[in-house]
């Protein structure tokens, strides 16, 4: 796998608070790579400071083999941004705007005009081409956001935040619109705070938090790093204390939570828990209402690692 | 209360808006009280002139410059340069003469010296030349019948003296109150616009279509609502129109101010700060944003001082301007303002003109108020 | 590219509202506004005849040069007033109730006015009554001194008069009126145009902040991709400068052509002052648009202090230049509305161009400080913030 961005020991500070620190990663061509962290955690500043936007105090950053530079054109019209507030001008239409933006990258017009349809077509705004940004709804003005980032049909793409604040039905368009350019071959930095989005759509994730890269692997790699492997939460309204401490003595159960008429076992190992589970229950002739397994999310490897939600 | 709360906090944060015309009401005020060359093309005053003598100063030419200065002001610190033409384009100086050599001994041998005139546009300039014309013509006419200079110098002067009595007949001197005119002219201006810029963004800041759901799905019954912004709306109004009031105390003098005619200034501009509340209440029911209440208020506020007469006075602009500005409150308020500063006795039938320009300012008041009703009911539901 | 560019920005700036309101109809606007109220001053030498009085009595009649001279003042088409034969009661009735401006009548063998108020009216018609009595007293002072001269000789009185006349109404003074008239209210205009054309540093500014990564979204839009800066920056300049120029070329031909302004006949330089004008308003927008980091509307309230002091400075608020010229000299010489106003004025009133050379090279030069003060923070392509 070739490395489409190589990114060492980036730090940037802004007086005395480090926004990113001593970063490094690679970003391999073809895949899709998620940047998680919570509000804060410097994972714009670290896209701005790529894309040779902002001034940093140290590190080395290389886009497509070569040194990024606010001058370096040729590496600049090979990448498409979609930046976390919608930039388009309220004077033009939606055609408008797309073609504007993608006329700074795409000198021919024909293919141009070409790319501007692929573009309306690939975030579903066909129908809405000679509106004006101010009638849009959140979600397709977002939509439009991305088509005026995109169009010119980059190489390398980093979107940031896309799907803030969006409607579920722009939101599954995004997300699609998104694999739809990773399968046409395009390389794509994903920045975000839902986790759920990354679990589906990233082949590879790096948390940050505080500027610092704290985890980082596939989705399966990072749930590794979990000490749970399966979660079961079952609705019991009434448990004696010592039909509690004996749930403890099941196989591999490392934890167990009772509160409010919610219990909560964690797993340290294996993947088919709850039959066990069930059988317990029923020869302990335990009345339960709901019980379901689950798997950890992220969400449990970043609390796991910093002790606070991504939410927060 | 709540509401209040929120409007006076929305006129602070608007107060730059308001500090705009204030200010230029200021200049204004100070400039026209402490110039008079900016109104000198509408009074005739004594017409400034500046004269380059080439002969010498005895005799007749002497004589000349002695006369002029009797009926002009003699300007003499300006040289035959740049800055006294542009002084006579602005009609800083009114003429320039030129008298030639030997102007004395050419005039009493009847050889009939040329005299050059340079002088500004418009009727002082005009006037001034008659005045010199008028001597040189009565020098050349008895110079015809050859005199010496000394008979010539006391024919022209016996000639001269001869002045039209005028008498002026006037009860009291009202000319001081002129300043007040002006200002209060003027502040037509600053009145209309800081009202409609202000109260227009304030509602339209509780009329913009969310907030305005939020309100009206809140508890408080809507009808107050709109009494309590429309009270705070006149409070505002009236915190202004108090402050244009002090303005023009420390602007005019309060030995002007604080008299009858004083009182009654402020009087009708109290009655039309009230009309232009009015106005803009009406406008702001339109619910325009802010570039917009900027156009319309720019429309409005430049607009009906100009075609009344708020800048340039009213007898200057023609009769079509006028004509159609009879539709505007402004003019009725500006015609209020010359009567009362050409009043000259405090009665009733010298009062009456002045209650019907009130009457009719109050008439049009009342007017956008009830216009203001009839589109707040239609726009009650959010649509 | 550039192309591209600059067809874009100056569509999206025809399309902001605002933007064309303030720039091109605002002035438009504020220059029929001017037309109205300037429209009589404007007009300045067509004379209205006013009405007088005067009071015919037995007393008046005696003087019959002086009644036989002042009847053609209001006589034809040349008129100074329309006068009305009255008594003193009905003269002084129409006085009161504003009908006419004054009355004439006699006392003894002088005349005399009355008037209610002090005006130019009043002045003309003082002037007038002054004039034709004094030409009766010098007919007579001249027959007089004719007859006494003859003293004990036989004299034909009536062609000593008619001689007398014959002097009075046929000396003409000799005065060369080299007066350069030239209508004041033609500056008034003039500072309009200076005055639109700097507020149109509103449109360079918020055309420059398109471009800035650190102010807009779009900019930083703009400054990923793969065109050079200077590109980006100066046709989007382009853009808003053709407008404020096309804008400033139809006010001065709308002023010109369709409200009768003059301007003078040297059109060339006309549209070159615009051009340089235009000039320093782009460039005065880029500047706050680079280095001032305060908010929008604090570089608003700055382009608004540049162009209403200017133009308070330069006269547009009645004529008061000469005022302010005397009292802070140096205002006129620096603010961009006073150098172009002046520029206009130049061209209008002076032959010699020297001082409109002056005026144009001054705002090169401002331009030029404007742009190189820019030129650092402009080429500067990371921030240390965004």
């Amino acid at each position: 796998m070739k490395n489409v961005i190589e990114v060492k020991h980036l730090t940037k500070s802004y007086k005395n608070n480090k926004a990113v620190d001593d970063l490094s990663f690679n970003v391999q061509e073809g895949e899709i790579l998620g940047l998680l962290g919570p509000n804060g955690s410097g994972k714009s500043t670290t896209m701005n400071c790529i894309l040779s936007l902002l001034n940093f105090q140290d590190g080395k950053i290389k886009i497509f083999g070569k040194e990024m530079a606010p001058d370096a054109y040729d590496i600049k019209s090979k990448i498409g941004v979609v930046f976390q507030d919608v930039a388009v001008f309220d004077e033009l239409t939606v055609y408008g705007n797309i073609d504007y933006f993608c006329g700074l990258y795409i000198d021919d017009k024909k293919m141009r005009e070409r790319y501007v349809d692929d573009a309306l077509k690939l975030v579903g705004l066909e129908d809405n081409k000679s509106q004006y940004p101010k009638q849009l709804s959140g979600g397709l003005l977002r939509r439009l956001n991305i088509a005026c980032g995109i169009a010119h049909k980059p190489s390398l793409i980093f979107l940031d935040e896309p799907t803030v604040a969006v409607d579920p039905q722009s939101r599954n368009n995004i997300l699609e619109g998104i694999k739809k350019l990773r399968d046409d071959g395009a390389t794509i930095v994903y920045t975000t705070h839902y986790m759920e989005e990354v679990e589906i759509l990233c082949d590879r994730v790096i948390i940050l938090d505080h500027g610092k890269i704290i985890a980082s692997g596939t989705n399966d790699e990072l749930k590794a790093l979990a000490k749970i492997e399966e979660k079961v939460t079952v609705e019991v309204a009434d448990l004696a204390p010592n039909q509690l401490s004996g749930f403890e003595k099941i196989k591999n159960v490392s934890e167990v939570e009772y509160d409010n008429g919610v219990l909560k076992i964690s797993y340290s190992k294996g993947k088919n828990n709850l039959i066990d589970m069930i059988e317990y229950l029923k020869t302990n002739k335990i009345n339960y209402k709901k019980i379901f397994a689950e798997r950890p999310t992220l969400n449990d490897v970043f609390l796991e690692l910093t002790g606070k939600d991504l939410r927060d | 209360m709540i509401v209040s709360k929120a409007f006076w906090k929305i006129v602070l944060k608007n107060i730059s808006s308001i500090i705009t015309p204030t200010i230029i009401l200021l200049l204004f005020g100070a400039i026209s009280v402490s110039s008079t060359s900016s109104t000198s093309q509408f009074e005739a005053a004594e017409p400034s002139i500046v004269i380059f003598n080439h002969d010498e100063n005895i005799g007749l030419t002497k004589n000349f410059i002695e006369y002029i200065d009797k009926h002009a002001e003699i300007k003499t610190d300006y040289e035959d340069d740049d800055r006294l033409k542009d002084a006579l384009f602005y009609e800083n100086v009114i003429a320039v003469v030129d008298i030639p050599e030997n102007f004395h001994s050419d005039m009493t041998f009847n050889h009939n010296p040329e005299v050059k005139i340079r002088s500004s546009a418009g009727y002082s300039a005009e006037l001034a030349k008659t005045m010199i014309s008028r001597y040189l013509t009565t020098a050349s006419a008895y110079a015809k019948t050859n005199i010496s200079e000394q008979e010539l110098i006391s024919k022209i002067d016996a000639q001269m003296e001869n002045s039209v009595e005028v008498s002026i007949d006037k009860a009291v001197d009202t000319s001081k109150y002129a300043k007040a005119e002006r200002y209060f002219n003027f502040a037509s201006y600053s009145i209309l616009s800081c009202f409609i810029t202000i109260i227009c963004l304030i509602m339209s800041a509780f009329n913009r279509t969310q907030l305005r759901k939020r309100n009206l799905i809140s508890s408080m019954d809507i009808k107050k609502m709109n009494r309590v912004l429309l009270k705070n709306c006149c409070l505002y109004s009236l915190a202004a129109w108090a402050f244009y009031f002090a303005l023009s105390i420390f602007a005019i003098g309060a030995d002007i101010m604080l008299t009858q005619y004083g009182l009654l200034f402020a009087l009708n501009s109290l009655l039309f700060a009230g009309c232009a509340t009015s106005i803009a209440y009406f406008i702001s029911t339109f619910a325009l944003d802010a570039s917009a209440v900027n156009g319309v208020q720019i429309v409005i506020a430049l607009g009906s001082s100009f075609l009344c007469g708020a800048f340039v006075p009213a007898q200057y602009l023609p009769d079509s301007v006028l004509a159609f500005a009879h539709v505007l409150p402004s003019y009725y308020y500006i015609n209020a303002n010359s009567k009362i500063a050409g009043l000259e006795a405090f009665d009733f039938d010298a009062l009456l003109p002045i209650l019907i320009e009130f009457a009719i300012v109050i008439g049009f008041s009342v007017l956008f108020i009830f216009l203001t009703n009839i589109v707040a009911k239609k726009r009650q539901k959010i649509a | 590219m550039f192309w591209h560019s600059y067809k874009y920005s100056l569509k999206a700036l025809l399309k902001n509202r605002m933007m064309v309101f303030w720039t091109v109809a605002f002035p438009f606007i504020l220059a029929l506004f001017f037309n109205m109220a300037f429209a009589r001053l404007h007009d300045f030498d067509v004379f209205e005849p006013f009405d007088i009085a005067v009071v015919n009595d037995e007393e008046y009649k005696k003087d019959e040069i002086f009644d036989t001279a002042f009847k053609t003042l209001g006589e034809g088409d040349e008129r100074l007033f329309n006068i009305e034969l009255s008594d003193m009661e009905h003269a002084e009735e129409l006085l009161n109730d504003g009908k006419i401006d004054g009355y004439v009548y006699a006392k003894g063998d002088k005349k005399e006015i009355k008037i209610k108020e002090n005006g130019t009216n009043q002045t003309v018609l003082k002037m007038a009554v002054e004039q034709v009595s004094q030409s009766a007293k010098m007919i007579d002072d001249i027959a007089l001194s004719e007859i006494a001269k003859n003293a004990g000789q036989m004299v034909d009185i009536s062609a000593i008069y008619q001689n007398a006349v014959k002097i009075v109404s046929e000396t003409e003074p000799n005065i060369k009126d080299e007066s350069h008239v030239m209508n004041m209210v033609s500056v008034e205009f003039f500072s309009l145009i200076a005055m639109a054309c700097m507020q149109g540093a509103m449109l360079s500014c918020e055309m420059m902040n398109r471009c800035m990564p650190n102010i807009t979204n779009r900019g930083k839009r703009v400054a990923v991709a793969p065109t050079r800066k200077g590109v980006i920056v100066s046709s989007n300049l382009l853009a808003g400068y053709t407008l404020l120029f096309i804008s400033l070329i139809a006010l001065i031909f709308f002023t010109r052509y369709i409200l009768g302004v003059e301007y003078g006949d040297n059109i060339p330089l006309i549209c070159l002052l615009a051009a340089l004008g235009s000039l320093t308003a782009t460039m005065l927008g880029m500047f706050l648009s680079v280095i001032l980091k305060t908010r929008e509307s604090a570089k608003n309230v700055i382009v608004v202090l540049v162009t209403m002091v200017g133009s308070l400075f330069a006269g547009m608020f009645g004529g008061m230049k000469l005022f302010f010229d005397e009292l802070l000299p140096f205002v006129n010489k620096i603010s961009p509305v006073g150098l172009i106003t002046d520029g206009y004025y130049s061209l209008y009133y002076y032959e010699d161009l020297t001082r409109f050379w002056i005026n144009a090279g001054t705002l090169v030069l401002i331009s030029a400080i404007l742009f190189v003060l820019s030129i650092k923070s402009l080429r500067r392509q990371r921030y240390d913030s965004i």
